[in-house]
């Protein structure tokens, strides 16, 4: 598909043209992770819209992510288990979002809001409306972009989604890992160190 | 020196955020000491032993064993600093550093090297550290050695990847170095990024502290000190507050007023409290300065077998043969992965490669590049934020390409069907023959690669003269009398190697000028 590969890096050119700190901030935060189960956060209200568990994402982050999570995790034929079995999107907002400072969070949901309208101008629809093959094309030429910030939107994005996915351990069992060992090997704590005689 | 002391059987007497009643808590102590991992441990236990009234406060979580998960995504966002999230402003360094009673040794490889001698010759010549030679040292490393249990691995401390990465070096008569760790009776989980639920790697959870408490050390978990306090440039003590990590809310204010006062709060923290402190000990405008990080590459090597490279020693083997500056400047150490930390290590391609490369996950197996890199760095803190203004620098990048290529070899020799190289969309080498063309046209460039850091450093360093260095060779800084600082911060240089043992060394020796200072 030349024509579109060519519109579709035409959109990642336009994505420079954002405000070049907020994509900064965006790749910078991406990498946090927030146990929201275990740090006993209390989620926001939800929108409407939304499923539960979803707190933190308006109807249309929700609709972005989503997508995203299609597109990134196409696990038909495959071993692995479907995206859609798991809670990774209530993981990317429990786990993700919820920990945010608010200004953080701001900086987030406008990556969003651009990752969703970037497209509409070369393509005439937004991300949500891409076809499959289209959103394979637009997501790698993000990530192969010459642009610094079109490359750490696409990496944050994707390293939320897929990381939130990973994080799940039924999602374990197809690779073969199997997770935590301490009970089933049957271990014991060894306790603290005797003084030291040094 | 208290008589009869009694070390608890398991875990420590931790006051947490969720015990204290009262909006203000004064204390009166000998020493405060502002962090808890490697050299706040240590420094607590020296200074509790010489019969001192030691208070620890550590800004993070009390996590004890029977919390711990095992799995690295929780861990991430309970123990580390930042959620797991630290980075560098541009956001493609990833600075893992631990942030929970015990500090990094909790959430560490537990790999130790002795400082070399190359980078003690060097900090005497450069910095004026003619006190830190290696006849001084070798005491001090001989002792950690000795309390924390660093032995080089047994042969069973190996993983399925590192033996096949064995396989590699010997094909290529590249010398292997077999790791040594402060693990004892090491139970091969795999976890050590997790902390060590069986409670076997040394951390400062299972020795220092609980020895320190021995002495009477009180230790304030969820304590975030804000001020170090001081009288005609003279430390006083410390302000702090104590957060409920749940809710974020501020559950007391905190005054310790104590003649010395210790900072260890790692690289970042320790600048930005002395920053808060209003711009202490900063005559010569070092504080935050010279920020490095050893930033790593890992590249992925397939197999056509499954490996299953899920459990063991998380470090076994690493290979220096090339890594003082001279030699290259890079150290290459194989280490376990999660599924978790594996999702985002490579982008193979959007989509249907992606799920083929994650299918392929126990076929897998990682050897991390990581570089000894110029000081750099910065970290600034405004309006109540940090940043850490750091990038690669271009020679060090090319250390970097260099250290991949030598992986690379690596694990082709050891039978690898195919490399996967992690730029932001992953080259893969197939062959020997490939291995130059494909690294040779890698470039320095921002947001390209997933750099992770877990050796912060440098950033109060230390040395003789006060117009270029915050710390004097004692550890005490220039500026303010009393105020000393036992953490990676003091690094003049980074070293190339894991610097635990350093930060242990140090703040072992540093213990002893504070103890004879205030005997």
């Amino acid at each position: 598909m030349p024509q579109l590969d060519e519109r579709i890096l035409d959109v990642a050119e336009d994505i420079q043209r954002m405000d070049r700190r907020d994509f900064l901030k965006l790749s910078s935060i991406a990498a946090g992770f927030v146990a929201a189960a275990a740090s006993g956060l209390v989620p926001a209200a939800a929108h409407a819209g939304v499923p539960d568990g979803i707190s933190h994402m308006s109807e249309s982050e929700y609709a972005v992510f989503h997508r995203l999570m299609e597109v990134l995790l196409p696990t038909a034929g495959s071993s692995l288990v479907p995206p859609g079995e798991l809670p990774v999107l209530q993981t990317v907002d429990g786990g993700f979002l919820a920990g945010m400072p608010p200004h953080v969070l701001e900086v987030v949901k406008g990556g969003v809001a651009y990752f969703s309208e970037a497209p509409k101008d070369a393509l005439g629809k937004p991300f949500v409306e891409l076809s499959d093959a289209e959103a394979v094309t637009f997501c790698d030429a993000l990530a192969t972009s010459d642009q610094a910030p079109a490359r750490g939107l696409f990496t944050a994005l994707k390293f939320l989604v897929v990381t939130a996915y990973w994080a799940i351990p039924p999602a374990w069992a197809p690779t073969g890992f199997d997770g935590p060992v301490f009970e089933k090997w049957q271990l014991e704590y060894a306790g603290n160190a005797p003084l030291p005689q040094a | 020196m208290t008589e009869h002391v009694e070390v608890k059987a398991r875990g420590l007497e931790v006051v947490q955020a969720r015990d204290v009643t009262q909006s203000t808590i004064a204390l009166t102590a000998d020493a405060v000491v502002v962090g808890s991992g490697a050299g706040g441990g240590i420094a607590a236990y020296e200074l509790a032993r010489s019969g001192k009234k030691v208070v620890v406060l550590e800004a993070g979580r009390y996590v004890s064993a029977e919390q711990l998960t095992e799995m690295h995504a929780v861990t991430l966002g309970t123990m580390y600093a930042d959620h797991g999230g630290q980075a560098n402003a541009q956001g493609d360094i990833t600075i893992l550093q631990g942030a929970c009673v015990g500090g990094s040794t909790v959430v560490n490889a537990a790999l130790c090297f002795r400082t070399p001698d190359y980078y003690l010759k060097l900090w005497g010549e450069k910095f004026g550290l003619t006190n830190l030679t290696t006849e001084v040292l070798t005491p001090y490393f001989d002792k950690i050695e000795k309390n924390l249990w660093i032995k080089p691995n047994a042969e069973y401390e190996t993983s399925n990847g590192a033996e096949l990465i064995k396989e590699g070096l010997d094909k290529l008569g590249v010398p292997p170095g077999i790791a040594k760790r402060n693990v004892k009776d090491c139970a091969l989980t795999g976890f050590c990024f997790a902390g060590c639920k069986p409670e076997r790697k040394q951390s400062m959870l299972v020795t220092y502290l609980p020895w320190a408490q021995a002495h009477g050390a009180e230790i304030y978990a969820d304590t975030r000190a804000t001020e170090v306090l001081t009288d005609n440039g003279v430390a006083t003590g410390v302000k702090a507050e104590v957060i409920d990590p749940d809710t974020g809310e501020k559950k007391a204010d905190m005054r310790v007023e104590a003649p010395i006062v210790v900072l260890a709060a790692g690289p970042i923290q320790t600048p930005i409290l002395l920053m808060k402190s209003g711009d202490l000990a900063n005559s010569s405008g070092q504080v935050g300065k010279n920020f490095a990080c050893h930033p790593t590459i890992s590249l992925t090597a397939e197999f056509e077998q499954d490996v299953d490279d899920f459990h063991g020693a998380t470090h076994s083997l690493y290979i220096d043969k090339y890594t003082l500056p001279d030699d290259g400047g890079f150290i290459l150490l194989n280490a376990l992965e999660q599924p978790v930390f594996a999702a985002s290590s490579q982008n193979p391609g959007t989509g249907k490669p992606y799920i083929q490369f994650m299918e392929k996950y126990r076929n897998t197996i990682r050897l991390i590049t990581l570089i000894h890199d110029r000081n750099v760095g910065e970290v600034a803190y405004k309006d109540g934020i940090k940043t850490i203004h750091y990038t690669v620098d271009d020679e060090d990048f090319e250390a970097m390409k260099e250290g991949l290529k030598t992986n690379a070899r690596i694990l082709l020799a050891a039978g690898a069907r195919q490399v996967y190289v992690p730029t932001t969309l992953s080259k893969t080498i197939g062959s020997e023959d490939q291995v130059d063309a494909v690294i040779d046209e890698l470039k320095n460039e921002k947001s390209r690669y997933p750099y992770v850091s877990f050796h912060p450093q440098g950033t109060c360093r230390m040395g003789a003269d006060p117009k270029t260095t915050v710390v004097g060779p004692r550890g005490e800084t220039h500026d303010v009398k009393n105020l000393y600082i036992v953490d990676a911060s003091l690094l003049p240089t980074s070293i190339g190697y894991n610097p635990s043992e350093t930060v242990y060394a140090l703040a072992s020796y540093i213990s002893d000028q504070i103890n004879a200072d205030h005997s």
